[in-house]
């Protein structure tokens, strides 16, 4: 899976938001889009979704231009975006049921990830009766569930506390080391991107200001003196 | 991967089975407890009335008590009168009843799909609603005869309006992100619909429903009223014009009966549909 951004832009209401973004994203990689909070890293997210469209430059998945939504494109939302009037497990085979995948088949396939997020004993549970993080990891399941090659998170632990936020971020790279999706997450948080990612994109004023490889080896520590540098490097980028 | 160092569930389910075993055991004096102010409006009702025929204070004609109204009741069962006319009432609401949800419904979900259709029916849905339904009735007549036609026509007519605003309030207000969920999950337009938006929109149209109910209530015995040889409101104006006061009452406390059942049957059905739904100071807050 590559992706690739040519020249793309978008305004609202004649206020730009992304200004001529040049970006290539190739297979297996995890990517986090760092920036503060109007940045223009969610209105990049909608875009490579397919959920909006650029007003100039085009982006592309394998060489197939993006005209709309795909399950390709699998997205977890910052608030939980479950279906409420389905259980977790229908939440899950979701994806896989609208594929066409047959019931029983969807129901193994949901299993599978429930496990993966340690989840598999709530498959009855409505989302209502689960905390904050948990929703959130049935939310990864469900993404997961309907076999995206890229995977789209937009401040998916933004609204969690830090313990489960530190697990969860665990669980993730266990994941993703395991799948190997292309992943591109979106963060504000400076750690997060450098605990996670193979190569953080620093947002500022709708274009990027810094594209930096972390060659950290995993599983990394946020005391390690490399991590601090690298931290502190980002803040350095973020703040001029 | 451990989860339950992090989370744990909200609800421990001992606690909860225990609740249950308290409830079975008050079930039986909380439902004998709920019929009491019903029971003592009766009881009160015949006293009054007896009292009434007794000492002649007003035309004791006016206001029969309930003793004699069951057997006045009896009676119109034996003849065969009332069995029809409940019958043929209950045929008549319910019909038009479905045939108002069903078009409520499937014109919201069009409306709410298109663009075009709205620009069009909006304004003119919009002007037509307001318009009493039993204003339009001597027109249905006019137009459709005296048959179950009209009738029918007018009850779906009067169920329309209501649910059709209300599922048009529920179609706007359905969370973008489920829907963008849905598409990125591979779902057809057509499985949105049916997988998203009509499950978001169901508890509009169920409150659409309830509004409605009683509003189809009076359609009913309105149309029955003209041109009618049968159903309730048939009896109401037959009682009038005979004088045969108790028979009204039959058919009065006929209709509350019919319409109570309607309603419960109806909070039946939602409390099925959206048992997933949480909310309400019953879960606010723990008594």
């Amino acid at each position: 899976m590559e992706l690739t951004l040519n020249g793309v832009k978008k305004s609202y209401n004649d206020h730009p938001i992304i200004k001529d973004i040049n970006l290539k994203i190739k297979t297996h990689e995890f990517i986090c889009i760092l920036g503060h909070s109007g940045c223009g890293k969610s209105t990049m997210l909608n875009l490579i979704a397919g959920f909006i469209q650029p007003d100039e430059g085009s982006i592309y998945v394998d060489g197939q231009m993006i005209t709309g939504p795909s399950k390709e494109r699998g997205v977890v939302f910052q608030e939980h975006a479950l279906f409420p009037w389905y259980s977790v497990l229908k939440n899950v085979t979701f994806g896989p049921v609208v594929q066409g995948v047959d019931e029983k088949k969807a129901v193994e396939i949901a299993q599978t990830h429930l496990r993966k997020v340690g989840l598999e004993k709530y498959a009855n549970h409505y989302p209502e009766e689960l905390s904050g993080g948990m929703k959130q990891r049935v939310g990864i399941a469900r993404a997961l569930a309907a076999e995206p090659k890229l995977l789209l998170m937009d401040e998916p632990f933004g609204a969690l506390d830090v313990f489960t936020k530190e697990s969860l971020r665990k669980e993730l790279i266990e994941i993703w080391m395991e799948l190997k999706t292309t992943i591109i997450f979106i963060t504000h948080d400076i750690s997060e991107a450098v605990y996670l990612a193979d190569r953080v994109i620093v947002m500022k004023n709708g274009s990027i200001a810094k594209d930096l490889h972390i060659d950290l080896p995993r599983p990394r520590k946020y005391h390690q003196e490399r991590f601090g540098d690298l931290v502190f490097e980002l803040e350095q980028v973020l703040v001029n | 991967m451990n989860v339950n160092q992090v989370d744990k569930i909200t609800e421990p389910s001992a606690a909860k089975s225990n609740q249950k075993r308290n409830l079975n055991s008050t079930k039986l004096n909380l439902t004998i407890k709920k019929y009491i102010p019903i029971i003592s409006f009766f009881v009160l009702w015949e006293c009054l009335t007896r009292l009434n025929i007794t000492f002649e204070l007003v035309n004791s004609n006016f206001f029969p008590p309930p003793s004699i109204i069951a057997v006045q009741g009896w009676q119109l069962i034996q003849t065969g009168v009332l069995t029809d006319s409940i019958i043929s009432s209950t045929i008549r609401v319910f019909v038009g009843t479905v045939i108002g949800i069903l078009a409520g419904v499937v014109l919201a979900l069009i409306i709410g799909k298109s663009k075009l259709i709205d620009y069009w029916a909006s304004p003119i849905l919009n002007m037509l609603g307001p318009i009493p339904s039993l204003a339009i009735l001597p027109l249905f007549i006019i137009w459709f005869g005296i048959g179950e036609i009209p009738k029918i026509i007018l009850i779906a007519w009067t169920v329309f309006f209501p649910v059709l605003t209300n599922t048009i309030e529920g179609i706007k207000s359905v969370r973008p992100v489920l829907i963008r969920s849905a598409l990125s999950l591979g779902a057809s337009d057509q499985q949105i619909y049916k997988k998203v938006i009509l499950p978001s929109v169901l508890p509009n149209i169920l409150a659409g429903c309830q509004i409605s109910l009683g509003l189809a209530f009076s359609a009913l015995v309105v149309s029955e009223m003209m041109g009618a040889t049968s159903g309730l409101g048939y009896i109401i104006v037959d009682a009038r014009n005979y004088f045969k006061l108790s028979n009204m009452y039959v058919a009065i406390i006929v209709i509350g009966i019919e319409y109570s059942l309607f309603s419960y049957t109806l909070k039946l059905v939602e409390r099925k549909m959206l048992s997933w739904r949480k909310g309400g100071f019953a879960d606010a807050i723990e008594k």
